[in-house]
């Protein structure tokens, strides 16, 4: 998970509460940012991510973006 | 039958409310789905077919894409999708688009010396069309994407598109969100009843008091626009962009209400639009329904497409910013150009697109110089004058937006914006042209009161705070007063009656 | 549970005084609002003035009572009646009145009068459009007869002092009566228009609701009520004729279709008409007023009110009337031709 809390930063640096759960719903994160952060995740842990996924549940908190990078990297 | 009518306030929603109580729990939404027909019937008579064929689309290739998701293969599932979409989408384009479509086809034909082809023939749209559509469109997206399960009651489907707050301005709703709240049989509370009706008061107030009255103005000028320039064509414009937020927003007020009185919570459309720093951020807070669902099932899908991310990859070869900017003109494109055309097949809708489009993405452009230049100028950069003028500043973008969208024409919108610029004089302010437009110093200060409620009100909301918990939490006498304020302002102030014209839901001809 | 039902009562209870207080600030509103006289400088809208003036009629003096829309008060002329037969009369027609504008305005004239006779002329029963539109409008009329507010709230932005301290209703007396003349003489060409067929222009729902109100209002005052259609080639045609003459069939009802005796009536089309057989002129209103005297005579056994005490007003009202010269468009022409 703190590789997601670091990737996020980068995309994003003026998130500083690794806990917070309004990613999206708070509007911290933008559409272009979570494009960029998509772009990052998926070079990163080599997953696929699809449209589908792009939702405020996986997106809201650094702990739905690991889950689902998780259950991304398991379904392959 | 609309939301703003006697036969909808005093008998179609009292009626629903009572029948609706009535019944046992399992009966409800059976009676929700009724009176939504009915109330479709009202609007639109046998072209109530439209919706029905939707709703039997919808339920039929949402478990066609289970089904083949489990036995059959991919492809199948996709094909399914297709021609769901295709379905959906090819009803809304003939219907809405076609006389359009045909009428440009036939000129471009003529530039090549051939004579007219295509019959373009307007044809009677369904009301609600392109909403509903929309929300189809949405379901079927989010089975594919498999975020929710396909409904087999097709009751419930039904119940989702024609929902009768809904079908006529939207919210845009998504099935797994509204869909299944809708079917729950929730009872009328007393609680519900009252914010509901109070809901739909302030809605009306917003109407009645400000929308239909400024439309006279409105329906002055831009209905002799040859005859106007510079201040007045721009009070016009201002006044307009009032009157449909007013509008847009209130009847957005009543359809809320209206659900809050089953338990049903709407999704918002509107976020005090008005005090946006940025066009982008206008665009988060006005209409957000579509423009989340924009968001959502095209912008998403197309710059996560395969061309575009190696578009996008190629870019950022050259650099973050290029790459971003890139893929946004790519994504963004298509995406206003739907919103646009959205609104109805007109070249100036078209513009009003592409005028939003060039907007956010010049935005975009210049955001890292931006940034620079507050973080070199902190004090200017934060402080509130500059808060003030970017809001100002969007306040202009947005009303030239509007001034575009209310002339019946791109030629029209052209020919005013050229004449408010060339004839602009600010004397024309105060030396009496602006009362020869229909309305006098009294419509004004009547308008002026009403909307400095709605400000009050758009700030307490804008800090977070529950408007009608905090008018609740006065002493009796005072909230009393508030409630008797707002239903005397509708029944005195009112833009109704003789001397005026009925003016029509504008969110509704869409 | 106690504490469950104490709540329920008194929210019920807060929502009464609620809502009874909103009826009794609509209920000042409305007497603020409307207007103190019938003249459009008291804020009265055209449409309502000349019916309006029934209210400037003494109490208990009128003895006929006409509703209807434009036809009536074009056609009947309460001025003939009253010279030939000595017959009280007052035009209650407005411009395309409804048949819930003719039950709402019989019932507000029930309150000042106790007639003998109302005659409803049918051209009303036609006057429909879109139901959802009806029934709108069937709202808004009912709203209004209980608050004026509702179709008066616009004077807010001229109201006068006499306005807020709420004075009384003091008509002027209108000579004519509710009957609007017009000396323009434009003809009728089109022909006999009253043609013979079996078919017939079904009546509405939204008409017929409020129609049959009407009927049940008459029976209960013991009042007479009498369907009357004047000659209007534009408006009427013998299938009208046969969906009105049924209902005055279920009704029990007696119908004088005019339009079926141009020639006991004389009308001349090439004289007649103020506007090409939409509407009767003074010429043809005298004629159609002295066939309605006749029959109402011969049929109501009116009194004669000649000989009473309120005669000399109707006397110096005619004779007012008929002295008012004009020509052409002027506002007030001879009642009489």
């Amino acid at each position: 998970m703190e590789d997601v809390w670091i990737i996020l930063r980068q995309v994003e640096p003026g998130v500083d509460d690794i806990n917070c759960e309004d990613l999206i719903d708070g509007r911290i994160l933008d559409s272009f940012s979570v494009l960029e952060l998509i772009g990052r995740l998926e070079d990163y842990f080599e997953i696929r991510i699809s449209p589908g996924e792009v939702t405020a549940a996986n997106f809201n908190s650094v702990r739905s973006i690991w889950n689902m990078v998780q259950r991304l990297k398991q379904g392959e | 039958m609309a939301y703003h009518t006697a036969l909808y306030l005093f008998l179609f929603l009292p009626a629903v409310c009572l029948i609706y109580q009535l019944v046992g729990v399992r009966f409800r939404p059976w009676i929700l789905l009724a009176a939504s027909l009915v109330f479709y019937w009202c609007i639109s008579g046998t072209l109530m077919i439209y919706p029905l064929v939707a709703v039997l689309l919808i339920h039929d290739v949402g478990i066609w894409m289970e089904t083949a998701g489990r036995e059959k293969e991919e492809k199948q599932r996709r094909g399914a999708l297709v021609w769901g979409l295709a379905g959906l989408l090819g009803i809304l384009v003939w219907k809405k688009y076609g006389s359009f479509l045909a009428a440009n086809g036939n000129r471009v034909l003529q530039l090549f010396g051939m004579g007219p082809f295509f019959s373009a023939v307007p044809a009677l749209l369904p009301i609600g069309i392109s909403f509903y559509t929309l929300q189809a469109v949405g379901y079927l997206v989010d089975v594919w994407y498999k975020r929710i399960p396909a409904e087999r009651g097709v009751e419930r489907l039904g119940l989702f598109l024609t929902f009768f707050p809904c079908i006529m301005e939207g919210p845009i709703c998504r099935y797994g969100q509204t869909g299944l709240v809708l079917w729950e049989g929730r009872p009328i509370t007393w609680e519900n009843l009252t914010k509901g009706v109070q809901r739909i008061l302030w809605g009306l107030a917003k109407k009645m008091v400000v929308a239909d009255r400024l439309n006279i103005l409105v329906q002055t000028v831009y209905g002799n626009y040859e005859s106007y320039s510079g201040v007045v064509i721009g009070v016009a414009a201002c006044c307009y962009t009032i009157q449909l937020y007013m509008e847009f927003s209130g009847c957005m007020d009543m359809v809320a209400g209206s659900g809050e009185i089953f338990g049903i919570c709407l999704p918002e459309n509107f976020r005090q639009p008005f005090f946006s720093k940025s066009v982008p951020e206008f665009w988060r807070r006005w209409h957000i329904t579509l423009g989340a669902w924009f968001k959502d099932y095209m912008f998403y899908p197309v710059s996560m497409s395969s061309a575009l991310r190696k578009f996008g990859r190629r870019l950022s070869g050259k650099g973050r910013y290029l790459a971003r900017l890139g893929v946004s003109a790519g994504a963004l494109f298509p995406v206003w150009l739907c919103n646009g055309l959205w609104h109805g097949p007109r070249w100036s809708f078209l513009f009003f697109g592409m005028y939003y489009f060039a907007l956010i993405l010049l935005s975009i452009g210049v955001e890292p110089w931006v940034e620079k230049w507050k973080a070199r100028i902190p004090i200017v950069g934060n402080s509130r004058v500059f808060a003030g003028f970017q809001i100002l500043r969007t306040w202009v973008l947005v009303v030239i937006g509007e001034l575009f969208f209310r002339a019946e024409g791109l030629k029209q919108g052209i020919g005013m914006f050229w004449s408010m610029i060339k004839g602009w004089q600010f004397s024309q302010m105060w030396d009496g042209s602006l009362m020869k437009l229909g309305l006098d110093w009294m419509d004004f200060l009547v308008t002026g009161v009403m909307i400095g409620m709605v400000v009050l009100v758009s700030i307490l909301l804008e800090r977070g705070k529950d408007v009608r918990q905090e008018v609740g939490r006065l002493p009796l006498p005072f909230r009393w007063g508030v409630y008797y304020g707002v239903l005397l302002g509708i029944c005195v102030f009112g833009a109704y009656g003789e001397g005026y014209v009925p003016v029509d839901l504008i969110y509704a001809n869409f | 549970m106690v504490f469950e039902n104490r709540d329920r009562v008194v929210r019920m209870g807060r929502m009464v005084v609620f809502w009874g207080i909103f009826v009794f600030l609509l209920y000042g509103g409305s007497v603020v609002t409307a207007p103190k006289s019938n003249t459009a400088e008291a804020g009265m809208e055209g449409r309502d003035i000349p019916s309006a003036g029934v209210m400037a009629e003494p109490e208990g003096s009128l003895d006929v009572i006409v509703l209807g829309d434009s036809e009536s008060h074009s056609a009947v002329s309460p001025m003939v009646l009253w010279k030939n037969h000595g017959i009280t009369s007052f035009v209650c027609g407005q411009s395309g009145q409804r048949a819930v504008e003719a039950y709402y305005m019989m019932k507000k004239v029930l309150t000042m009068q106790r007639p003998k006779v109302v005659i409803l002329e049918t051209d009303l029963f036609y006057h429909s459009r879109e139901w959802q539109r009806e029934w709108n409008l069937a709202i808004e009329r009912t709203a209004r007869y209980y608050f004026p507010m509702v179709q008066y709230h616009n004077r807010w932005k001229g109201l006068t002092a006499g306005d807020w301290k709420g004075l009384p209703f003091e008509g002027r007396r209108d000579v004519n009566k509710g009957f609007l003349p017009s000396g323009d003489i434009r003809p009728y060409k089109g022909g006999p228009y009253m043609v013979k067929t079996e078919d017939r222009e079904a009546l509405k729902g939204t008409v017929t609701f409020w129609t049959d109100r009407l009927v049940e209002l008459c029976r209960k005052e013991g009042i007479y009520l009498l369907l009357v259609g004047t000659p209007t080639p534009k408006n009427w045609d013998y299938r009208r004729h046969n969906g009105v003459s049924d209902y005055a069939a279920k009704k029990k009802l007696p119908f004088l279709d005019m339009n079926l005796l141009e020639k006991e009536l004389n009308i001349d089309w090439d004289r007649d008409s103020r506007d090409e057989g939409d509407h009767l002129n003074t010429y043809g209103a005298e004629k159609v007023s002295r066939y309605l005297g006749d029959y109402l005579k011969a049929n109501y056994g009116l009194t004669d009110r000649k000989k009473e005490e309120g005669a000399k007003r109707w006397w110096k009202d005619f004779e007012r009337c008929e002295k008012t010269e004009g020509g052409g468009d002027s506002e007030r022409l001879r009642c009489l031709s």
